[in-house]
Order: C-alpha cells, then sequence, then structure tokens
C-alpha cells in the first residue's frame, strides 16, 4: 500500500476517531496527500469548488427547508390527526399513528432525523399519556423515521445518485416497496406490544372529527401529491420539486392557514441552512477525495480483490450489508455513503448488481444505521425529544431493528423488491 | 486591557458570524427563487432563462463552504464523540484543543490553496451569465479563512454562547 493509499484510509480513519468532524477530515486527508506528493495545493480549492456545483444537490438545502416550512407551520400536527383519526381505536392504534403519521411526512421531507422530529414530539408524549412505555414511544417515532430516505423524496437517493451518476427519479422509486414492508412491520410490532403489555385502547374517531382532521389536513395531504405527482408526472426534476414544496409550504404557511409568521422566515431558514451544510459539506469535500481514491486505484484494486477471493455474488452482498452495518456503529451513515461510494460502485460493477437495485441496498443500509444503536441521527432526536438515555430506547427498539434486517435481506436477495416499480421493468 | 481587548475581538467574531448567517440564509432564499423561476418560466412562458441555474448553483456554494465555515463556529458537524466522551474531563479539553489547533492549520491551508486557485483561474468569466469566475472560486479561500478565524477563537474563548444548542441533525 502507497503512502497516499495508507493517508486516504487509515489517515481517514484516524482523524475521525480522534474526534474531527467527518467533513473536517475528509478536507485534512485530502491535503496531507497534496503535501505530501507535492501536488499543486489550488487542488484542494477545485475540488471544493466542483464538489459544490452539483445541480443536484441543491434537493438537499430545498427539502430541508420544505420540512421545516412545514413543521414550523403547524403541518405535521395535522398529519398526525389525520392518521390519529384513521387508526387511534385499534390495539396498539397510538403507536400506528406515528407510523401512518411518518409515512406521510416522509412523502414530503426526504430526511429521516426530520420525520422523527416531526413525528415524535407529539406523538412520544402523547403515547406515554395514554399508557405506552416511554422508552417504546420513543424507540417507535425513531424507527418511524427511517422512512424518511426509503419513501421519496429522500436526500440520501439525492446523493447515492449524484455519487453513482444514476437518476434520482428511479432511484426514489427503488426505495418505495422496501419502505412499505418497513412500515408493515412496525404496524406488526406496535400491535403486538399493545397486546402483551395490555395498553388501553383509545377512543374511535366520530365521523364529525373524522371530516374535520380531513379537512384541516387538507393542504398537508396536498403536498406529497404535488411532490410525487410532479416527479412522476413529468412536471419538474426532483431538485425543482423541492423548490416547489418550500414554494407551496411557505404559501400555505403564511397566506392561506397563516399558522407561520413572516418573523419566522429567517430562523427557520437558518436551521434548514445548519442542518444541509453538514450533509452537504461532507459530499462536497468528498470530491476531491473520489479523484484521488481513483488515482490510487483503490477502489478498483479493492473490487478486483474481492472478486478474487469471494466467488459468489450472494456472500459479497451479505459481506457489504454486515460491513456496513458494523461501519455504521461508528460512523455517520451518510459519510459512509459518501466514502465508500466509489468502492461500492466499484464492487457493484464487478459482482454485476443493478445499480439501481445496489442504491436500494445501500440506502436501506443508510436508514437502518440512522436508528440502530449505538450512534444514529433519529437516535439523537428521539433521545433529545424524550429526554431518555441512549440504553432504555436501544433495549426497546431491537424489535424494530430486527424488522428493517429482515427488510434489508428481502432487498438485497429479492431484486424485485427494488426494481418492481421501475418503468419498463 | 487585556480583558477589553478580548471582548472587542469576541464581539467582532460574533459580528462576523451574524453576517455569516445572514448570508447563508440569503443564499438558500435566493437560490429558492431560482429554481421556482426557471419552473415558472418553463411552464408558463414555455422557455427556461439561462442564467438561473448558474445563479441558483454559485448560491449552493456558497451556503454549503460558508455552511461548512459556520458549522465550525457553532459547533455542529457532526463527528465521532465516542472515544472523546471516554476521556477524563482534563484530557477531553487537551482533545478539544489539539482538533482546535488542527481545524485551524486546516482552514489556513484551504485559504492559502484557495488564493492559488483564485490566482490561477482569474480574468475568465462564467459561462451563462459571464460573473466573473473570482465571485466563485473565491469562496473555498473566504471559507478556509473563517474556519481559521472561528477555530482560532474557540480556542481562545470556547463555544461561542450564540451557538445552537439543539442537534444539527
Amino acid at each position: 500500500m502507497t503512502v497516499n493509499a495508507l493517508l486516504l484510509t487509515a489517515g481517514f480513519a484516524a482523524c475521525a476517531l480522534l474526534g474531527l468532524p467527518f467533513a473536517l477530515s475528509i478536507g485534512i486527508v485530502v491535503a496531507l496527500v497534496l503535501i505530501v506528493s507535492d501536488i499543486e495545493p489550488a487542488f484542494l480549492a477545485q475540488q471544493f469548488v466542483a464538489g459544490s456545483q452539483q445541480y443536484s444537490l441543491i434537493a438537499i438545502p430545498l427539502f430541508m427547508l420544505a420540512g421545516e416550512l412545514m413543521s414550523a407551520g403547524g403541518m405535521s400536527q395535522r398529519l398526525v390527526n389525520v392518521a390519529s383519526v384513521l387508526v387511534r381505536h385499534r390495539t396498539g392504534g397510538l403507536a400506528m399513528v406515528a407510523v401512518l403519521a411518518a409515512l406521510i411526512f416522509s412523502s414530503i421531507s426526504g430526511s429521516a432525523p426530520a420525520t422523527t422530529a416531526a413525528i415524535g414530539a407529539i406523538l412520544i408524549p402523547a403515547m406515554a399519556n395514554a399508557g405506552y412505555d416511554k422508552a417504546f414511544a420513543a424507540s417507535i417515532a425513531v424507527s418511524a423515521g427511517v422512512l424518511g430516505p426509503l419513501i421519496p423524496p429522500s436526500i440520501a437517493f439525492v446523493i447515492w445518485g449524484t455519487i453513482a451518476e444514476q437518476s434520482v427519479g428511479r432511484l426514489f422509486l427503488s426505495g418505495i416497496v422496501p419502505g412499505l414492508c418497513i412500515a408493515f412491520g412496525l404496524l406488526i410490532v406496535c400491535y403486538v406490544h399493545a397486546k402483551r403489555n395490555g395498553v388501553p385502547k383509545q377512543e374511535k374517531a366520530s365521523w364529525t372529527e373524522t371530516g374535520n382532521a380531513f379537512l384541516e389536513g387538507k393542504w398537508a395531504l396536498l403536498s406529497p401529491v404535488i411532490v410525487l405527482g410532479g416527479i412522476y408526472g413529468g412536471v419538474f426534476t426532483p431538485t425543482e420539486a423541492a423548490g416547489i414544496s418550500c414554494v407551496y409550504a411557505a404559501i400555505i404557511g403564511l397566506l392561506v392557514e397563516r399558522r407561520l409568521k413572516l418573523r419566522e422566515l429567517f430562523p427557520v431558514t437558518l436551521r434548514a441552512a445548519r442542518t444541509s451544510a453538514v450533509v452537504t459539506a461532507i459530499v462536497a469535500v468528498s470530491t476531491g477525495y473520489g479523484v484521488l481514491i481513483a488515482q490510487e486505484h483503490i477502489a478498483t484494486d479493492l473490487a478486483a480483490w474481492l472478486a478474487s477471493h469471494v466467488h459468489e455474488k450472494w456472500i459479497m452482498l451479505a459481506g457489504l450489508n454486515i460491513a456496513f452495518f458494523l461501519l455504521a456503529a461508528v460512523m455517520d451513515e451518510l459519510a459512509i455513503l459518501v466514502i465508500l461510494g466509489p468502492m461500492l460502485i466499484a464492487i457493484g460493477t464487478k459482482f454485476g448488481v443493478d445499480p439501481i437495485h445496489l442504491g436500494a441496498i445501500i440506502v436501506t443500509n443508510v436508514a437502518i444505521g440512522m436508528a440502530a444503536p449505538p450512534i444514529g441521527y433519529c437516535l439523537f432526536v428521539g433521545m433529545a425529544i424524550s429526554g431518555l438515555s441512549l440504553g432504555r430506547i436501544a433495549r426497546a427498539i431491537w424489535p424494530q431493528i430486527l424488522v428493517m434486517l429482515v427488510v434489508l435481506f428481502l432487498t438485497t436477495y429479492i431484486p424485485q423488491f427494488a426494481l418492481i416499480l421501475q418503468p419498463g421493468k | 486591557m487585556l480583558s477589553a481587548a478580548r471582548r472587542l475581538a469576541g464581539r467582532l467574531v460574533e459580528l462576523v458570524a451574524m453576517l455569516l448567517r445572514a448570508s447563508i440564509v440569503m443564499a438558500i432564499a435566493i437560490l429558492l427563487a431560482c429554481v421556482a423561476y426557471q419552473v415558472l418560466m418553463r411552464y408558463v412562458f414555455s422557455k427556461s432563462p439561462p442564467w438561473s441555474e448558474e445563479l441558483a448553483l454559485l448560491m449552493f456554494s456558497w451556503a454549503t463552504l460558508g455552511g461548512m465555515a459556520l458549522g465550525v463556529y457553532e459547533g455542529f458537524h457532526v463527528r465521532v464523540d465516542l472515544l472523546i466522551d471516554w476521556l477524563s474531563a482534563d484530557m477531553k479539553g487537551w482533545a478539544e484543543r489539539i482538533i482546535g489547533v488542527v481545524t485551524a492549520a486546516f482552514g489556513a491551508y484551504l485559504a492559502w490553496s484557495g488564493w492559488r486557485f483564485v490566482d490561477v483561474t482569474s480574468g475568465s468569466v462564467s459561462a451563462a451569465i459571464g460573473y466573473p469566475i473570482e465571485y466563485l472560486h473565491s469562496l473555498p479561500p473566504v471559507c478556509g479563512a473563517l474556519m481559521f478565524v472561528f477555530a482560532i477563537w474557540r480556542l481562545i474563548a470556547g463555544p461561542p454562547a450564540s451557538a445552537t444548542t439543539e442537534s444539527a441533525t
């Protein structure tokens, strides 16, 4: 292994483990390679520019902003109300409300932690009041958050589409079946938990209440129709859909429902800018990293080495999933996606995995990593909202993680899971 | 005397951070306007403006690189803190100091790298709008310089009071 290859792999790991932010760790190893190899330093700045000039990535701040605008305008509360009148009277009903509301919210927002935050802030306290174990309530909000990146639109798919040069619209479609399966599995977990622990049922909503919930929630419910209908009706690209959903949320919040105040726009946009910068900085910085990885043939060498040692595609896919799951225990999932992207693509090509199918496997892994202990975006949001320790949520969340792993297994070995909704397949 | 100078420096850094926040929010507002205008023009007037994509990208570059610098100041970047959390309070302080020094050094390198890049490419203009390419190419050195200043200031004064305490995720 050359010094450069060592810096790019072990050097990055050392920086990240020392506690340097991921975006900086990537930038630092690129700078070190430039210094060690006596390459023109302007390369770093040039790659920063190249990395931040990718049009598809513009969808990231816009989807974040749309989610923030909708939460600030009270749309998430109204989505919860709609879900509530539909399923709250069933066994485990209030927990099912969280799953259903997360499912609807996911078709507006592309972010897992935003989904957990929107649903959890309302439903964790409500579930605890209704007799659910608070740790279970938090764990349901955390695990329902993973629907964010799987149900379109999805920030994780936007990033993967940019790295792998695949159609973001087609990638979005590949996450729907895995996402719905996870949602279904979570509903079963809710039912079993409530049955076992004798959680009291909620009162069934009257027709008037149901009508009112739908009437109040109509603008929120129309939003996924505009976003998804717009993308798949060929009206606009995913990036434009993100912009349109911001405009829609702002108009509804400011002018139609008037629950959003003008003075809130600055803090709301700043919040979206912060969460977006966390992600886009990593992606932008990694462009230079990717060039150096390619120059050192690290990705292709690794894929060739794997192909000479692992002969079965199914073993390779199993290894890939296990490696991702273990890495996600110590590292940010989106950073893994970006750092390992070139290697994952090289491996996928070598073993003949359909690139859209590979995207679905990877993003399902990303989604699981966001909820699985010990670290994950959704988990942190769940801890912050509920005030519970990691240990308590971790003990409550394992059945949900199991559900997700089953869906990951199915997505990995039954390509139709990802490909059935693809046009022309 | 020293404490007065420090207070003044603190105010200056906070002022820079506030301007940075405002500029990022503005950048996102402009990029949203560009994307929305593009869709509107295409569907209502059946023509796409040639400049909207380029302007949106310029704004996105700033939202990303400016946001990266703001992340250093407010400490909202994601990182692994498993190892650091195991250390004693004393050791943790030292680890944070080392991280601060490395961040400042990286910021300085990026500023220098960016300066050279601007120098090499100056004189050209962007493809569609024709704005001087220095506007775009000066973003990395500005980001680097800000990271340097913010990292140094955090070494001196610790995390700023204005930093958000909520998780950036």
